[in-house]
C-alpha cells in the first residue's frame, strides 16, 4: 500500500510543481468512470464550501447537495441588521454556483441516514445513495432543556439563534417596543453557536436603542463567567452606551433557569425574577438531528470527529463540518465551518482516489461590531497534531485593548469584507 | 515549532527516498487544504472581491516577505488580525503558501 500511496503521492507533487492550478487530479483511480458519490447535507457555511470544494478539486466526483431552503439565511450579520445597519436579505445566499459547477442541488429536508446501506432519505421517500457522506446540519435546539422554552414559547420570546422567521419576528418585536422598555438577552453556558455573537447582538441592539429609543434597558443573564472577547465588548459597551446595558453573570445569578414566555419572564437560578418588554432567550442547543438519525452524535449532543479529516469517529465515511463538530478549540462558527469544509472537500477527495488525506490546518477570524466603525476581533490559527487539533505557541488571540479609533474602524471595514469573501467563497454570491 | 521543522525535514528525507527527486514533504493537496483558510477572507484563490487584498499573482518573494514581517513583532502599519494569524504558520509554510498563491493567475 505504501508504495502505491507513494507513487500517487509523487504525481501529486510533479503535478503541484507543474502549477498548482492543475488540482484536478487527473490520477488513473479517478479517470475511472465513477470517480465516487458524495452526498452533502446542509448547504450553510460548512456544506457550501464542501461541496464546492471537492468539485474544485475532482470535477468527476458526483456531489449532490441536499438543502431544504432555495435561499440560505446565514447567523453571522443578522445582529447588524437589528442595529438597522443591514437589510435581512443581506444575509441571504442562492446555489447558482454551485449548480454551475456541476453540484446537483436538491431543495429537500434529509430526513434519514442508513450509514450501513450508506443512503440518505429525503422527505417525500427519495434515497440518494453515497460513497461519502457529509453532514453539515448546524444546530438544533435543545427543547425543554431549559425550562418552559419549548417551540411554543419560541414564537413569544424568540431566539433567533437560526437565521429566518426568528430574526424577523425578534426585529419586529423590538420596532414595536416602546422608549424606556428593557430588553432581556438569556445567554447559555457553552459549548453553543458563535461564542461572541449574543455579545454582539446586545451592542447592535443597544445602537438601535440609542438611536431610537435612549430611555430603553438592556440586561444580559449569562450562564457563564467569561464570555468571547469580555474585556473589549465591556469597554465598548461603556464608551458608546454607557449605563444602558447590564450583564450578569453567573456568580451574581445570572444563570436562568425557568422561562414564561407568556408574561416574558425568566427566573434565575436564586429565584430572582426579571420582567422584559422583549425577551431573546440562546438557548441550549445541540447539533442538527440528522446527525442523530446518522449514529454519529455523542451523548453530549454534539459529533467528534477524527481531526485531521473530520470523519466522524463513530461511524466511517460520514463526515462532519461545521457547528455541529467537537473541534476545540475550534470555535463553533461560520468562519470555521468553511475551514472544516475545505478539509473535508480535501479528506475525501484523496479518499476517493485511494490517497492519503492531506494535511488539516484551519483559521478562524471572528469580527464583531459594538458600534458603527467600531469593530473588534478573535483570530486563531489550528493544526492536527497526534490527533488533536492544537493551536501553534504564539498564534491568535484578541484585538488590543487598547487601540487607536482608526484601528477599529478597519476591523468594522474588514468584518463587512470578511463577510463578503466569505460568501463568495462558500456560494459565489454578493452579499 | 522545532518538532514541526524536525517532523516536515524527516517527511522530507522519506520522501526523497523513496521518489528520489521531489523535494517539497508537503503535497499539493497539502497545500491547497493549507492555503484554503487565506481564501476565506482573500478570496477563493486569493482573489478579493472587496477592502481585503488580493493575494493571487503577486510574487513570491513580495508575499513570502509581507507573511514574515507580519510575523515579527514590529509588524507594518496597519496591521490588524495578520500578525496573530501569521504567527501559526512555520517559513516553510509561509514559503508554500507565497508560491502557491503566486501562482494563481
Amino acid at each position: 500500500m505504501s508504495k502505491n500511496t507513494i507513487s500517487r503521492r509523487q504525481s501529486l507533487q510533479l503535478l503541484g510543481g507543474a502549477g498548482a492550478g492543475l488540482l484536478s487530479l487527473s490520477m488513473p483511480a479517478i479517470a475511472q468512470q465513477n470517480a465516487g458519490r458524495v452526498v452533502v447535507v446542509g448547504g450553510g457555511f460548512g456544506g457550501a464550501t464542501a461541496a464546492k470544494y471537492i468539485k474544485r478539486l475532482n470535477p468527476k466526483v458526483q456531489v449532490t447537495l441536499v438543502e431544504p431552503l432555495q435561499r440560505y439565511y446565514t447567523c453571522p450579520f443578522t445582529n447588524l441588521h437589528f442595529g438597522g445597519l443591514r437589510t435581512f436579505e443581506q444575509q441571504g445566499h442562492n446555489f447558482n454556483e454551485l449548480r454551475a459547477i456541476g453540484v446537483q442541488v436538491i431543495h429537500a429536508l434529509a430526513n434519514d441516514v442508513d450509514n450501513k446501506k450508506k443512503t440518505v432519505t429525503l422527505a417525500g421517500g427519495r434515497v440518494l445513495n453515497y460513497d461519502k457522506l457529509v453532514l453539515s446540519p448546524g444546530i438544533d435546539i435543545r427543547w425543554g432543556a431549559l425550562k418552559g422554552y419549548d417551540q411554543a414559547a419560541a414564537q413569544l420570546a424568540p431566539h433567533a439563534w437560526q437565521a429566518g422567521p426568528q430574526t424577523m419576528l425578534l426585529k419586529q418585536q423590538l420596532d414595536a417596543m416602546p422608549d424606556g422598555g428593557t430588553f432581556i438577552l438569556v445567554a447559555p453556558d457553552n459549548p453553543f453557536r458563535c461564542p461572541p455573537g449574543p455579545y454582539e447582538r446586545v451592542s447592535m441592539v443597544a445602537h438601535y436603542f440609542k438611536t431610537r429609543k435612549p430611555k430603553s434597558k438592556i440586561l444580559v443573564l449569562d450562564a457563564k463567567e467569561n464570555f468571547s472577547k469580555q474585556g473589549l465588548f465591556l469597554d465598548g459597551w461603556k464608551k458608546f452606551y454607557g449605563e444602558m446595558i447590564e450583564w450578569v453573570p453567573l456568580s451574581k445569578d445570572g444563570k436562568v433557569v425557568r422561562v414564561d414566555a407568556k408574561a416574558r419572564e425568566v427566573e434565575t437560578e436564586f429565584g430572582k425574577k426579571h420582567k422584559a418588554s422583549v425577551l431573546n432567550v440562546v438557548p441550549p442547543q445541540k447539533a442538527g438531528f440528522i446527525a442523530d438519525r446518522a449514529g454519529v452524535t455523542a451523548q453530549s449532543g454534539w459529533v467528534p470527529v477524527k481531526a485531521q479529516t473530520f470523519e466522524s469517529s463513530q461511524v466511517a465515511d460520514i463526515y462532519v463540518a461545521g457547528d455541529a463538530t467537537v473541534a476545540a478549540p475550534m470555535p463553533k462558527s461560520g468562519f470555521c465551518a468553511n475551514a472544516q469544509g475545505k478539509v473535508v472537500a480535501g479528506a475525501i477527495v484523496a479518499s476517493l482516489a485511494g490517497q492519503q488525506a492531506p494535511k488539516a490546518s484551519w483559521a478562524n477570524t471572528c469580527y464583531s461590531l459594538i458600534a458603527p466603525d467600531y469593530g473588534i476581533s478573535v483570530a486563531g490559527v489550528y493544526e492536527e497534531q497526534d490527533g488533536k487539533i492544537v493551536e501553534p505557541k504564539g498564534s491568535g488571540g484578541v484585538s488590543p485593548r487598547e487601540a487607536s479609533a482608526e484601528f477599529r474602524k478597519l476591523e468594522a471595514d474588514y468584518g463587512v469584507a470578511w463577510y463578503n469573501s466569505i460568501a463568495n467563497d462558500a456560494w459565489g454570491t454578493k452579499a | 515549532m522545532s518538532f514541526r521543522i524536525k517532523r516536515l525535514c524527516s517527511m522530507s528525507a522519506a520522501v526523497l527516498l523513496l521518489i528520489g527527486g521531489a523535494a517539497h514533504a508537503q503535497s499539493a493537496l497539502d497545500v491547497s487544504v493549507l492555503a484554503g483558510s487565506c481564501a476565506n477572507c482573500h478570496g477563493t484563490d486569493g482573489k478579493s472581491n472587496g477592502k481585503i487584498p488580493t493575494i493571487a499573482g503577486r510574487p513570491a518573494p513580495t508575499l513570502a516577505a509581507m507573511l514574515k514581517a507580519y510575523k515579527g513583532e514590529t509588524p507594518p502599519p496597519g496591521t490588524t488580525i495578520m500578525n496573530r494569524l501569521a504567527k501559526g504558520y512555520t517559513d516553510e509554510q509561509i514559503d508554500a503558501l507565497a508560491k502557491y498563491f503566486s501562482e494563481k493567475k
